[in-house]
């Protein structure tokens, strides 16, 4: 395990740098996307739709950082299969570490976008209380989730190449049943056991209501969106453990 | 120790290659078959001793790669296993996983982990690799401006860093300059006196009675006879020689 997490590391690592190496404006890229968007439905929402969220334009960058998270490590991880397929053809090593290695690659830019975030916060002289903790659970949950979701699309793209157009659609549809750009007010009541099946809106609401509003989702909640996590991360190992075996022939 | 028994193992060959959803169900939907199973090894068993040399010879295509994946765990057999013991380091390839856009220093770490080893491993035996590899002044260099000649020192000095009981090797010692294969060849010595097992696919058949204790040799995926290196280097030769006459 101890070598696992050296080859983990090392692959995480040495991705991201040759990612923002190759420009001159390097890691600040990484910073534009979410960035960019933020600007793009600020513009839309606050002052078109005149939305009346409480710190709105901090509700929509924690949004967009936490989503954008999940963009990019199910994308770094389907296309790795391709981009290490030599490694999967010639060197023994457990298969999992491709994916674990690609969703860090990802979770750092989100912790240096999470980073940024806390500047803009600051000057925008949001009221911080110990609530804003919470944010670890959230992001603790959010990466089992998104692993076990990158474990699925990473096995299936290794046969299935058209994945990543099915999953592109996903995500369209998830942004908008998600509360990022909206809040969870907005849903009508008899609805609303349907939108919280959505792990994603369960986490990010959490997210918006400890780092904004200072108040925590319940214990019985926090527990069943770990549970649905876990449940997806389970079922994500297996089906790419399993498949695993066939990789060197199949990719 | 490494025991094989009974591996068989069987590709399949799609006549068309299918890589997405909409193909597979394109040709569910038109019934054809498209695919021929092929087997590339039937039924392969024998014993390795600890610190044994042992060549695998036959003509291209008659299943010598796919058995050194199958014992490095790269493949998965249909039928069959193989028990090792000891950590295998397999060299299918030199260099795989190199990354263009990082300095050759970096690269040998990545390398370095990737066939095994630890960070801190690797960092005991960095200024070894440097001296061995015999491009000092470039290791802050990006890779890419690499010729493929200092690319391979640069992975070979990283490999033969790896402390493997178990080493397959795939046809790699043949490349490079002559430099360059005398110091393969060092290795090579060096592995044996350390008492490595030692398991090598390579198209030198002059070599591999040399190198080997033991050799194998296939054909079409069958065994034909596992033995001493002479004696089946022999056999091998005639039975070419009496197939080439019959042409």
């Amino acid at each position: 395990m101890i070598k696992n997490w050296d080859l983990i590391k090392e692959l995480a690592w040495s991705d991201f740098k040759v990612r923002y190496k190759g420009s001159i404006l390097g890691i600040f890229w990484s910073f534009l996307k979410p960035i960019l968007l933020f600007a793009i439905f600020y513009v839309v929402f606050a002052i078109i739709f005149k939305s009346d969220v409480e710190n709105y334009a901090l509700f929509i960058l924690l949004g967009i950082i936490m989503w954008n998270f999940l963009v990019e490590a199910t994308n770094i991880s389907m296309n790795n299969m391709l981009v290490k397929k030599e490694l999967l053809k010639s060197i023994y090593f457990s298969r999992e570490v491709l994916v674990i290695s690609s969703c860090l690659n990802a979770l750092i830019t989100a912790a240096s976008n999470l980073a940024l975030f806390f500047i803009i916060a600051l000057i925008l002289k949001l009221d911080f209380s110990a609530h804003i903790l919470f944010l670890f659970v959230s992001m603790t949950l959010l990466f089992v989730l998104t692993l076990g979701i990158s474990y699925i699309l990473a096995a299936l793209y290794v046969k299935y190449r058209d994945i990543t157009h099915i999953w592109e659609v996903c995500v369209q549809i998830g942004f908008w049943i998600t509360p990022i750009v909206y809040s969870i007010g907005l849903i009508p009541n008899k609805y609303m056991y349907l939108y919280m099946i959505n792990p994603f809106a369960r986490i990010i609401n959490d997210a918006h209501n400890a780092v904004l509003y200072h108040t925590l989702p319940n214990v019985y909640q926090i527990l069943i969106t770990a549970g649905i996590c876990i449940i997806v991360y389970i079922i994500g190992y297996k089906l790419y453990k399993y498949r695993s075996k066939y990789f060197a022939e199949e990719v | 120790m490494i025991k094989i028994k009974h591996i068989t193992k069987s590709f399949i060959l799609p006549h068309e290659r299918k890589y997405t959803i909409f193909e597979h169900i394109l040709s569910f939907i038109k019934m054809n078959k498209g695919y021929e199973k092929y087997y590339a090894l039937k039924d392969i068993t024998l014993d390795i001793e600890e610190g044994e040399v042992i060549g695998i010879i036959g003509d291209n295509g008659s299943g010598k790669s796919t058995l050194l994946k199958i014992i490095a765990k790269i493949l998965v057999p249909d039928n069959g296993e193989v028990i090792t013991h000891g950590k295998i380091s397999s060299f299918i390839e030199l260099g795989v996983g190199f990354q263009d856009e990082l300095t050759a220093r970096e690269n040998t770490y990545l390398y370095g982990i990737l066939t095994g080893m630890s960070k801190k491993e690797i960092s005991a035996k960095y200024e070894e690799i440097v001296k061995y590899s015999g491009v000092k002044k470039f290791m802050d260099v990006k890779l890419k401006k690499f010729s493929t000649g200092m690319r391979l020192r640069v992975a070979f000095s990283t490999a033969i860093q790896s402390n493997p009981d178990i080493l397959i090797l795939d046809d790699i010692i043949g490349v490079g300059d002559i430099n360059f294969q005398k110091k393969c060849f060092e290795a090579f010595q060096r592995f044996k006196k350390e008492r490595k097992t030692i398991i090598l696919a390579y198209h030198h058949i002059e070599a591999i009675e040399k190198l080997c204790d033991k050799v194998l040799y296939l054909e079409k995926g069958r065994q034909v006879a596992f033995g001493p290196a002479s004696k089946i280097v022999k056999m091998y030769v005639e039975r070419n020689a009496i197939n080439n006459s019959k042409k």
